[in-house]
C-alpha cells in the first residue's frame, strides 16, 4: 500500500479520482482548499463525506487571503457575475478563471506529499477543462509542472492525472463502475441552493451525464431534458 | 477573445471588429480578408488577406475598400503556449479551395492532421489548420461530394457538402467562417463557440453586437452568408462536450 496525496475538492472528477485511487489500494491523503471560491461550503460538504472513514488522513487548507490578492475571477471575487457557457465558450480563459489556481494547489500537495513520503499527486484534471479555458488544466501544464518536480535531487514526487484524456462521459462511466454517489459531488460555480445548468462547470458535467445515459442526481434550476435523451437513474 | 465576424459593409466591420477586440483579454493579432466586387472566387488579387500584429485601427482604411463588398475578420488571443504573432502561423488558414478562420478549441486535430495529412502535418501545428486541409481532402476525394458536382436537382452544393462532412469529423469546440475559392461563397458554422449574427445583412460575430449581431445561431447548421443575409443551408451532428 503507498502513500499518495489526492486534492479532494469534492467536485465530480476529483471525487472519481479518489475513489478510484482508494480501489487500487493507496493509502489516501486527502487535501482540500478553501481559496475563497463562492462555492466552497457546497464542495467542501462534498469532499468531507467522500473522505470520511476511507482517507488515512483529510486536511483542509485555507488559502481565503486570496480573495483579496486575486480579483479578476468570478469564482472568487462576488462583483463579477460567473460566466455562462454560451456567453464564453471559445474564450481562451474566461472570467471564470481563477489565476494560477492549479499551480499554487499542487505545489502545496507537492510538498505535502514530499513532507509524509508520498511518491504521487493524483489529480482530477481532465479533457474538458482545457476546452473551458484552463491552462493549467492541460497535458502541457502537466508535464510541465512534472518537469519543475523532477529538480528535486532527492524525493521527487510525481504528479499524475489519469483523467487529463478522458471526456466527461467517460469519467461519469468511470464514476458508475466505481459505485461513486454523483449526489454526493458539486460543480456548479455559483454555489446556490440548487445547480444552475448554465455555467461551464455544469454544462459539461450535463452533457457528460447526457452522453453516458444516466440522470444527474445533483438539482438544477433549469429543466434538464433527461427523458428527451433516454437517461436513466444510476442503478 | 478570439472572435470571427464578418460583414458586407465596412462601417459595420469595423464595429464588429472594436467589439471582437476589446471582449476578453486582448487580440494578440488581428487579420481580415476583403474580397473585390465582381471579384473571381479563387484569385488571389482579387481577395486581399491583410494581417497585423495586435490591434489596428480600421478606419484608416476606408479608403482603401471602396472597391471591396465582403469583409471576414478573426481577432486571436492565445490558445496555447505560442504567444509570438507569426503571419505564417495565423488566421487565416488556406488550403487549395478554402480560407478558414477559427475560434475555439479542438479536440482531435492532432489524430486527423496525421490520418489525412501523413508527411504534412506536424505535431506542433495549430488546431485550425486541420479544417481547410480536411475542407480540401473532402471536396477533392469523397465519392458522395465528387458525384454530387454532376447533380443539377438543385441539392445541396458541393462546397455544403464538403463544411458538413468536414464538421462531422471534428471534435471540439469550432465557430468558423469559410471562405469558398471555388465558388466565391462564404459560410459560417459553430459548435459549442458563441456565434450571433443578423439574419438580414449577413452580418455575423462570436460576440454579441448591439444592433448588428443579437441572434444566438443554431449550433449543427451550415449558414450561406451573402448580402441579402444568413440562410440554412445544411446541418451536422454537433459533438460538443458542453450543454447549452
Amino acid at each position: 500500500m503507498s502513500k499518495c496525496v489526492v486534492p479532494v475538492s469534492g467536485g465530480l472528477d476529483s471525487t472519481v479520482i479518489l475513489n478510484w485511487v482508494l480501489a487500487e489500494d493507496h493509502e489516501v491523503h486527502a487535501v482540500s482548499f478553501n481559496y475563497g471560491q463562492r462555492h466552497f461550503h457546497k464542495e467542501m460538504a462534498c469532499a468531507l463525506e467522500s473522505c470520511s472513514d476511507r482517507c488515512a488522513s483529510h486536511k483542509t487548507i485555507n488559502l481565503d487571503f486570496f480573495k483579496d490578492i486575486v480579483n479578476s475571477s468570478s469564482l472568487v471575487n462576488d462583483d463579477i457575475d460567473v460566466a455562462k457557457t454560451k456567453d464564453v465558450l471559445g474564450d481562451p480563459q474566461t472570467v471564470n478563471y481563477v489565476p494560477n489556481r492549479n499551480m499554487m494547489m499542487l505545489s502545496i500537495c507537492t510538498a505535502y506529499a514530499e513532507s509524509i513520503g508520498a511518491t504521487k499527486v493524483y489529480h482530477g484534471s481532465a479533457l474538458v477543462d482545457s476546452q473551458a479555458g484552463y491552462w493549467d488544466g492541460s497535458s502541457e501544464f502537466l508535464e510541465a509542472i512534472n518537469n519543475v518536480n523532477s529538480l528535486n535531487r532527492r524525493d521527487r514526487v510525481e504528479i499524475v492525472a489519469p483523467l487529463i484524456t478522458k471526456s466527461k462521459k467517460d469519467i461519469i462511466e468511470l464514476g458508475v463502475n466505481l459505485g461513486v454517489n454523483f449526489n454526493n459531488t458539486w460543480t456548479c460555480y455559483e454555489g446556490k441552493e440548487q445547480a444552475c445548468g448554465e455555467c461551464p462547470a455544469c454544462s459539461s458535467r450535463i452533457q457528460g451525464f447526457l452522453e453516458a445515459g444516466y440522470i444527474d442526481p445533483v438539482k438544477y434550476s433549469r429543466v434538464i431534458p433527461w427523458d428527451q435523451h433516454k437517461a436513466k437513474k444510476i442503478c | 477573445m478570439c472572435g470571427i465576424f464578418g460583414s458586407f459593409n465596412f462601417r459595420r466591420f469595423v464595429k464588429l471588429y472594436d467589439e471582437n477586440k476589446q471582449r476578453g483579454n486582448f487580440a494578440m493579432g488581428s487579420m481580415y480578408i476583403s474580397k473585390m466586387k465582381d471579384a473571381s472566387p479563387g484569385l488571389a488579387k482579387d481577395v486581399y488577406v491583410r494581417k497585423h500584429e495586435g490591434v489596428v485601427d480600421l478606419q484608416e482604411h476606408y479608403s482603401f475598400h471602396k472597391d471591396y463588398e465582403q469583409f471576414l475578420g478573426h481577432t486571436q488571443a492565445p490558445t496555447s503556449i505560442n504567444r509570438s504573432f507569426s503571419p505564417a502561423t495565423t488566421h487565416p488558414f488556406d488550403s487549395v479551395h478554402y480560407t478558414v478562420a477559427h475560434n475555439g478549441v479542438l479536440e482531435n486535430h492532432k489524430e486527423l492532421g496525421k490520418e489525412m495529412m501523413p508527411g504534412w502535418w506536424k505535431d506542433d501545428s495549430v488546431d485550425s489548420e486541420v479544417i481547410p486541409g480536411i475542407l480540401s481532402i473532402n471536396v477533392e476525394f469523397d465519392e458522395e461530394i465528387v458525384l454530387s458536382a454532376h447533380d443539377f436537382d438543385g441539392g445541396k452544393t458541393e462546397d455544403v457538402l464538403t463544411i458538413e462532412k468536414t464538421c462531422s469529423m471534428l471534435k471540439g469546440i469550432y465557430g468558423c467562417w469559410v471562405y469558398s475559392k471555388l465558388t466565391g461563397d462564404t459560410f459560417i458554422v459553430r459548435n459549442g463557440s458563441t456565434l450571433y449574427g443578423n439574419i438580414q445583412t449577413g452580418d455575423f460575430s462570436s460576440v454579441f453586437v448591439p444592433k448588428l449581431c443579437e441572434t444566438e445561431l443554431k449550433q449543427g447548421v451550415v449558414y450561406c452568408v451573402t448580402s441579402e443575409g444568413l440562410t440554412e443551408c445544411g446541418n451536422f451532428e454537433t459533438n460538443s462536450q458542453f450543454f447549452i
